[in-house]
């Protein structure tokens, strides 16, 4: 098969290739991170990249434009004529087809990101399934010649009223050796009052546990001291899956499209956690042998592939799992390198598209325990919605698009360093302050960072901001009786607000918000809301007694102008509380109280799961929900920062 | 027809407005004679259905050429197309009279596997708001279905409608169908749904595709020229 040579700069990296692969295969072989949100299929021209003209005799290179497949006119969509002319590409469309060079400009680059490890503090009972227990057994003699299993069954029977106890295989080889190693004084790692994973000579009674978060984007392990509930160490990463697709439906597709995708998925995972596991015990001096137990709470799609399940059907309607029990599979069956007797429990899943990360945040809010309405909103590429209290709870998913998390959004990112997470926009002078990742102070008055993009939170201000200035009215348009020097039609008629001009970007192009970012975000917002909406009514009720935003999304949100653009119904503000990564601490509720997991199989018995599609009221309510904060639903709270609301907006 | 009343008919088009109390996308309106009206009194001036609609269509032309730059948005074209729906309700007994026909018969549907609509009632709406008779078979709509009602109906365009990249094969998969049972050189198939392309369409042998519901009311347009 023909190869071709292509060199990555500035990275300088270079690699041969099959003809015909693409430059973003490229890229990922050589480890280099390219943002590709929608999978690499042309569609959300995140992987923009410059082909360089001309001989490049140090590296004896000649690249020309034309050593590509021909440009595509789905990739000129998202480019600037200037772009175009300079011979900017998409990664995922460019087939090599000669010997290249190219340019991967800052903006096209997957920096490491923030990620929210910690949610609220709670208080935790400590109950684990997992228990150590020392035991002293007496020896045996012509009189008593019990085996060593049996010796020992009997005694924790006598002493701790542990019946039929069942054993690991692990355990058997072993025995001999270790009940004679420190004379017949052992350490019994018991799970679940059930069976003996583990055995030790002498007394050991630490035990030590993983729960892990495992996102779409981001994977989060959190390593536990059972026995006292401590956390002694968290770690996160970014999930490699993303290689494969950023949302799970591009990554079902890939599954679909590809014989081996699955396992493909499955294995990313797996290493994923374990490279977790090795810097939690690297932190910490603990021996991976002594993790007892790990709890993964993932969505559905999450859930299938860490399990190596085809996740294809949830590909269609009715969009049906493999199965919603709740599991226990021994770490040794899932080649995870931590103790291989250990258990690994998977809480329940609801349906395909509401998974053990949305119990594991149910379990972490208790809505079902308190007098008070909750909402509960979970924010992603699917918005999970829970409504109710102790009398019932109703959920659903709504399907918000990628905008919050930057795609479809002209400027949007991931929350890395140079994305910007809170605008301001003064109302007298429509000029912006801009908070970017990274610096402590606000751009302009500091430049010592430069924007780079937008990140979700950065999005949801924008569009508030822009709608309290008067700068965009109630149905999203553009305001042109407002005069700004930022507020401007480009060459192609298209509007837009300039947040920061070329020269003080990073990318040395203006980062604007555009019309159609506007509508990108209105339909993302509307989602959610007739989500929160829907619920409410068939729950017969009007008002919502507290909003909880989970979800590492809700933390970075500014609560006033979430609800100045209509993201869920109104709430006083000190009623809303963004709890971070509550599915992570659900997952750990789950590892240190065994009665957690209990709840967890209850909610997912009794919760209703609400198909919205199938109601003939929502394409009416979505489209009410456009407007900003909405056609006909009051926003008292926020009501007076609206322009006509407020003379001095005016 | 009088200059005036046309590119008033135009504007309320591109305003929105139905009816006389009706308010404008712009303010300012309320109180003057809406598309309804409108239409009425180019009748009575006696001026043809054909000019009227020709006035109509190039106000919605306008609201296109909006929505594609962002500047309108969904609400405001349901607003156009309901302004237009009420002068078609106005017009319809003098163009039976004067034996217009159809400009054609479009049949919609969301594929089998995928159950989001909102995308495919807009296509069907402004197609509806464009003189075209459109027949909308739902969401997951199996293959068999399409076939019995092509045969049944005879439509001349048949529109597929896909979310998901997961469903999108979907569309093929119907082109194949009509192949099989002889029927795909009677009509022609047009697709349209964020994961879906012009490339895309040019793969399973669509006739076409269109990125939003102006573009797909362009496209039959052209099809059926």
């Amino acid at each position: 098969m023909k190869k071709h040579r292509v060199l990555f700069l500035p990275d300088n990296k270079e690699i041969k290739i099959a003809e015909g692969k693409t430059l973003l295969e490229a890229a990922r072989k050589l480890g280099i991170e390219i943002q590709s949100i929608c999978g690499g299929i042309g569609a959300c021209g995140k992987c923009l990249i410059q082909v360089r003209e001309g001989e490049y005799s140090s590296y004896d290179l000649n690249s020309r434009p034309e050593h590509l497949s021909t440009i595509q006119s789905m990739e000129e969509e998202h480019m600037s004529p200037k772009e175009i002319k300079t011979n900017y590409r998409l990664a995922c469309m460019a087939g090599v087809y000669g010997d290249v060079v190219v340019h991967i400009p800052e903006s096209s680059r997957l920096y490491k990101h923030v990620i929210l490890e910690s949610g609220r503090e709670r208080d935790i009972i400590v109950n684990p399934s997992i228990q150590s227990f020392y035991v002293e057994l007496s020896p045996p003699s012509l009189q008593d010649q019990r085996g060593d299993l049996e010796r020992l069954a009997q005694k924790l029977q006598d002493i701790h009223k542990l019946n039929d106890l069942e054993e690991d295989y692990q355990v058997l080889p072993k025995l001999p050796c270790r009940v004679r190693k420190d004379g017949w004084k052992v350490s019994a790692v018991i799970w679940d009052d059930k069976e003996i994973c583990e055995l030790y000579g002498g007394k050991n009674l630490d035990t030590y546990g993983i729960a892990v978060d495992l996102g779409t984007t981001t994977i989060a392990a959190y390593l536990c001291e059972l026995n006292t509930g401590n956390c002694l160490s968290v770690k996160s990463t970014l999930n490699p899956q993303i290689d494969y697709g950023e949302d799970v439906i591009t990554r079902i597709n890939y599954c679909i499209k590809n014989r081996k995708g699955t396992k493909q998925l499955h294995k990313a995972a797996i290493n994923a956690i374990n490279q977790l596991i090795e810097e939690l015990c690297a932190e910490t001096n603990i021996n991976n042998n002594n993790i007892h137990e790990m709890v993964v709470a993932g969505n559905t799609i999450m859930h299938h592939l860490f399990l190596n399940i085809s996740p294809d059907p949830i590909g269609h309607s009715p969009f049906p799992p493999a199965l919603k029990k709740p599991l226990n599979i021994k770490a040794r069956e899932l080649e995870l390198k931590i103790n291989p007797g250990a258990y690994v429990y998977l809480p329940p899943l609801l349906s395909g598209y509401i998974g053990a990360d949305n119990i594991a945040v149910i379990i972490a809010e208790e809505p079902y325990l308190k007098e008070e309405m909750h909402l509960i909103i979970d924010l992603g590429t699917n918005a999970e919605v829970v409504v109710g209290n102790k009398e019932k709870l109703l959920c659903t998913s709504s399907p918000t698009g990628p905008a919050f998390e930057g795609a479809n959004i002209s400027f949007g990112m991931r929350a890395a360093e140079g994305a910007i997470e809170k605008i301001i926009i003064d109302p007298e002078t429509l000029e912006p302050s801009l908070r970017i990742i990274g610096s402590e102070k606000w751009f302009p008055e500091s430049k010592k960072i430069r924007p780079r993009g937008l990140a979700g939170s950065g999005i949801i201000d924008g569009v508030a901001e822009l709608r309290k200035a008067g700068l965009i009215d109630s149905s999203g348009r553009f305001n042109f009786s407002r005069e700004s020097k930022r507020l401007f039609k480009d060459e192609k008629g298209h509007s837009q607000y300039v947040l920061a001009w070329a020269k003080d970007t990073s990318i040395k192009r203006d980062i604007v918000i555009s019309q159609q970012d506007i509508r990108s975000v209105q339909l993302a917002k509307a989602a959610v809301y007739v989500g929160g909406r829907m619920l409410m009514e068939q729950l017969g009720i009007k008002e919502i007694d507290r909003i909880i935003l989970a979800g590492a999304f809700g933390n970075y949100i500014d609560k006033e102008n979430a609800l100045v653009l209509g993201l869920f119904p109104d709430c006083p503000l000190n009623r809303i509380d963004s709890v971070g990564n509550a599915s992570g601490d659900g997952a750990r509720l789950a590892l240190l109280n065994k009665d957690k997991r209990k709840e967890a199989e209850e909610i997912a018995r009794d919760i209703q799961h609400i198909e919205k599609s199938s109601d003939p009221y929502f394409q009416e309510e979505f489209f009410q929900a456009l407007a900003i904060p909405h056609a006909e639903d009051p926003f008292p709270t926020v009501e007076k920062l609206l322009p006509e609301n407020n003379r001095k907006g005016k | 027809m009088s200059e005036g009343l046309f590119e008033k008919l135009k504007e309320n088009v591109l305003q929105g407005r139905m009816e006389k109390e009706d308010e404008g996308i712009e303010e300012g309106y309320e109180g003057q004679p809406g598309v309804k009206e409108l239409t009425e009194e180019a009748l009575e001036k006696g001026i043809s259905t054909a000019d009227i609609l020709e006035a109509i269509n190039e106000g919605m032309l306008s609201v296109g050429e909006k929505f594609e730059k962002g500047e309108y948005f969904i609400p405001d074209m349901l607003a156009a197309s309901e302004a237009v729906g009420a002068a078609m309700e106005v017009l319809e007994p003098q163009m039976i009279k004067e034996k217009e026909q159809s400009k054609g018969k479009v049949i919609m549907a969301t594929v089998e596997g995928d159950i989001h609509d909102i995308g495919k009632n807009l296509v069907t709406i402004m197609l509806k708001g464009a003189g075209y008779q459109v027949k909308d078979l739902g969401t997951s709509v199996s293959s068999d279905r399409i076939i019995e009602e092509v045969e049944k109906e005879k439509p001349q365009v048949v529109g597929f409608s896909a979310l998901l990249d997961t469903t999108m094969a979907e569309m093929g998969k119907n082109i194949e169908a009509l192949k099989e049972k002889g029927l795909r050189d009677d009509v022609k198939v047009i697709i349209g749904g964020a994961p879906t392309s012009d490339p895309f369409a040019e793969k399973i042998g669509a006739d076409g595709y269109g990125k939003d519901a102006f573009a797909a009311v362009e496209l039959v347009k052209k099809l059926l020229a």
